[in-house]
């Protein structure tokens, strides 16, 4: 499974969530994002790994990178803190930004491209 | 060859494609678009609400007004329920409450979880009483933060899920305005990068990729005519014509087809050049070329490898035929005449014929064939057609040459060259400043030296001796720095081919050394041949007259051979005549030898310059050179030559050579 595949259930995922007020299943999501951001065993690398294939790799900009972290489990964190600052710290400024990550998830994963990890690999991460 | 200069950009696929960034821009710039849309319609939602709810009641309440009314004077109570109902349904109402005439009327949900807003209504009774009927009436709904995050949430969806559909049906419409036709292009800009030159792009289209295309399939159309073609003759070039060989060559070996190859070189071509300029002899070549083109078969190929040398390809044509062929283009471009600016010239052409057949090995080696071919042609008297074969006397010649030719680039490359020097010895008292002629060696792979006469034809043949002299001339600066160094100033005498002297930079190259190396110009004598001379008088003037001002002394050398003419030496600023060995050599028992010695040593003294014998080799004949009053002599009877290397050591141990020399041979002054 690709990365933009996986990103495309992601934003499928929490629009569902957001439309239906289904916070649980957000929350769901929030927990996901930190699981694999913290160990990096990202479903998409693990799904991967269990059929014995090359993780492929999705458009960069950059092949060179001087930080040992992987740019897809920082964007993971990035969501995660996010959608944790909209719902738990400042709702009431923030309740647009849940739904601009549900369309960018889903938009990036269509795209295959995702403007967060280009940055992220520009930036040096790996 | 075919591909295009090796460049790694042409090699690359483009990473950050433009489908990449339309999709980036559109979608992105969407999302960004709709979210800021999103929030502005969003702005004040909360007061909307509000607003919206005040109206509700206004409304409601003014309903239920007239729907009490009614009831109380028509149609009861259970009507009443009804409407209130009705209404609550039509106004988004969740619950009502009505308080009147100590009734209470509940409908739908009143929660305490509901916003509830309460009204009083007051009334007329419809039985006349003239009193008045007044209600409460309570509405519930949902609280103001729930109605706001629906209205959110609604907006939200429906914009995210309009742009998501707009920005893929855009980047769809895009992708196939924009990124299709240029992926096209760049699909056939990379084809013909990798050689397939008769790829041309799109141009049937009207827009601007339309215009490029044909822009482009223009200029890639005129790349592969030049690229294939001469552009003075417009005949094939060598590589193209390489090509068509190739292919002639496949088929004598798969299919046993005989074709022939002939290389021409044209003859007396140079002649239209120095008379009448380069833009003549173009005109030239591309007459010949249409003339040529005019008497050839439609298959044959004719080609401008370069400067006067054409090669014709004649398809499937066996050797007699070929013979032929050569024999018709031969006889073609002896009878074509050129004129310009009132005068006529004629050329001739040498011709080689080589046959291609099966046993032919690959192109290279045919080309080399011909050409060697074409040499013998000249070499044989020019004008003719030579037919190429293995066991050729003249072809083994200038194969052989070819090889020593081959050696002596290498030879300079790896500093296999070697200096030897020979002293010149005057012959009477009072001239004792020490000449040396140096003389050229080359060691070959082997380590074998080699004399002259092996190598410098053939350098001289293949315009290796600019670079050879260069090389005497800075060897011999260096060594007079050094013994200048050791106060020790000795002439050295170079020899100077025709080549050199009509090279205009030659002399720029000689003042360099000289100034580079901080040496006196008296130092060195250049020894020119008359025939040098004469090939390139004005030239050998100049280069001549320069150096004499700044001090350089000059010999003319083999005076006496070839064509010996004493007007030559009044206007040349020539220091000393070198008598032809061939004079000096028997001059102890042949008497004209001696005659001509004499008159040479006699007319070089009242033009004022001193004289040398060359090839001196007998001491009777350096008692009768000394007899004629010849001032120097020069030969193995003085000194053989010697490595340059003993001249600087002896430099540096005070000359001790000159004395040595001088006791061996009795000359001692």
């Amino acid at each position: 499974m690709k990365e933009s595949t996986f990103r495309v259930i992601l934003g499928l995922w929490l629009l569902v969530a957001l439309s239906f007020e289904l916070h649980i299943m957000t929350l769901a999501l929030v927990g996901l994002l930190l699981f694999e951001g913290m160990t990096n065993w990202r479903i998409p690398l693990l799904l991967c790994r269990l059929r014995g294939e090359l993780p492929p790799t999705d458009l960069s900009i950059n092949t060179q990178h001087w930080i040992p972290f992987d740019a897809e489990r920082l964007q993971r964190l990035v969501i995660a803190l996010f959608l944790m600052s909209a719902y738990l710290l400042f709702p009431q400024y923030l309740w647009w930004l849940p739904w601009f990550i549900a369309f960018s998830l889903l938009a990036g994963g269509l795209t295959e491209i995702c403007p967060v990890v280009l940055i992220l690999h520009w930036a040096g991460f790996r | 060859m075919d591909n295009l200069p090796a460049s790694s950009f042409l090699s690359k696929e483009p990473k950050f494609n433009l489908c990449t960034r339309i999709t980036v821009v559109v979608f992105w710039c969407l999302a960004l678009v709709g979210l800021v849309c999103s929030i502005f319609l969003l702005k004040d939602v909360e007061q909307d609400v509000v607003q919206q709810r005040q109206a509700v009641i206004e409304r409601f309440a003014y309903r239920v007004e007239w729907a009490m009314f009614d009831a109380l004077a028509h149609r009861g109570p259970q009507d009443l329920t009804q409407k209130l109902e009705s209404l609550a349904r039509r106004f988004g109402v969740n619950g009502v409450k009505l308080h009147f005439d100590n009734k209470i009327l509940v409908i739908g949900d009143t929660g305490p979880d509901l916003d509830n807003t309460s009204r009083n209504i007051y009334m007329d009774r419809p039985d006349n009483t003239r009193q008045m009927a007044a209600a409460t009436i309570t509405l519930y709904f949902p609280t103001v933060n729930e109605l706001v995050k629906s209205k959110r949430n609604r907006v939200m969806f429906t914009m995210g899920l309009v742009l998501l559909v707009f920005g893929a049906a855009l980047q769809r419409m895009l992708s196939q305005v924009l990124t299709k036709p240029m992926r096209q292009m760049v699909s056939v800009a990379q084809a013909v990068s990798k050689g397939e030159m008769t790829r041309r792009f799109d141009d049937s289209s009207g827009d601007e990729f339309g215009y490029l295309g044909g822009f482009i399939n223009q200029a890639l159309g005129e790349l592969s005519y030049q690229a294939a073609h001469d552009l003075v003759t417009g005949l094939y070039n060598r590589r193209e014509f390489n090509r068509h060989l190739h292919r002639a060559l496949q088929t004598a070996q798969r299919d046993g087809q005989s074709h022939g190859l002939c290389y021409l070189d044209l003859d007396r071509f140079k002649l239209i050049n120095d008379t009448c300029g380069h833009t003549a002899g173009d005109e030239f070549l591309l007459q010949l070329s249409h003339h040529l083109q005019q008497h050839m078969r439609k298959s044959d190929v004719l080609a401008r490898l370069g400067g006067d040398e054409f090669a014709v390809l004649l398809q499937h044509c066996p050797l007699t035929r070929a013979t032929e062929v050569a024999e018709e283009l031969l006889q073609t471009i002896q009878e074509f005449r050129f004129v310009w600016e009132h005068k006529c010239f004629q050329v001739g052409v040498s011709i080689g014929l080589v046959e291609i057949a099966s046993t032919s090995e690959n192109v290279v080696e045919l080309m080399n064939n011909a050409d060697m071919a074409c040499y013998a042609a000249k070499e044989a008297g020019r004008n003719r057609v030579h037919l190429y074969q293995h066991d050729d006397s003249q072809v083994s010649k200038y194969r052989g040459e070819r090889a020593i030719a081959t050696q002596l680039i290498a030879a300079l490359d790896e500093d296999r060259m070697r200096v030897f020097f020979q002293p010149i010895r005057a012959l009477s008292d009072g001239q004792q400043t020490d000449r040396y002629e140096l003389l050229l060696r080359m060691l070959d792979s082997d380590g074998v030296l080699l004399e002259p006469d092996r190598f410098i034809p053939t350098a001289e043949r293949f315009d290796l001796m600019p670079a050879l002299d260069r090389w005497v001339v800075e060897q011999a600066c260096e060594l007079l720095k050094d013994c200048s160094a050791m106060d020790w100033n000795p002439v050295l005498m170079i020899n100077i081919s025709g080549k050199s002297l009509a090279d205009e930079t030659f002399l720029e190259f000689v003042l360099q050394a000289i100034s580079g190396n901080n040496i006196s110009p008296n130092c060195l004598c250049f020894e020119i041949t008359e025939a040098a001379a004469i090939a390139n008088l004005t030239l050998a003037n100049r280069f001549m007259s320069h150096l004499h001002e700044m001090g350089c002394c000059f010999a003319l050398d083999d005076f006496g051979s070839g064509l010996s003419s004493f007007a030559y030496l009044k206007n040349l600023p020539v220091d000393y005549l070198k008598i032809d060995g061939s004079f000096v050599r028997n001059i102890s028992t042949s008497e004209v030898d001696r005659a001509m010695v004499k008159a040479i040593n006699h007319v070089g003294h009242v033009l004022g310059m001193k004289t040398i014998a060359e090839f001196v080799d007998q001491a009777a004949v350096v008692d009768v050179l000394r007899e004629l009053g010849v001032d120097y002599a020069q030969g193995y009877w003085i000194s053989e030559p010697q490595p340059l290397q003993q001249l600087r050591d002896s430099g540096a141990t005070d000359n001790s050579v000159e004395p040595v020399l001088q006791q061996a041979r009795g000359l001692a002054g």
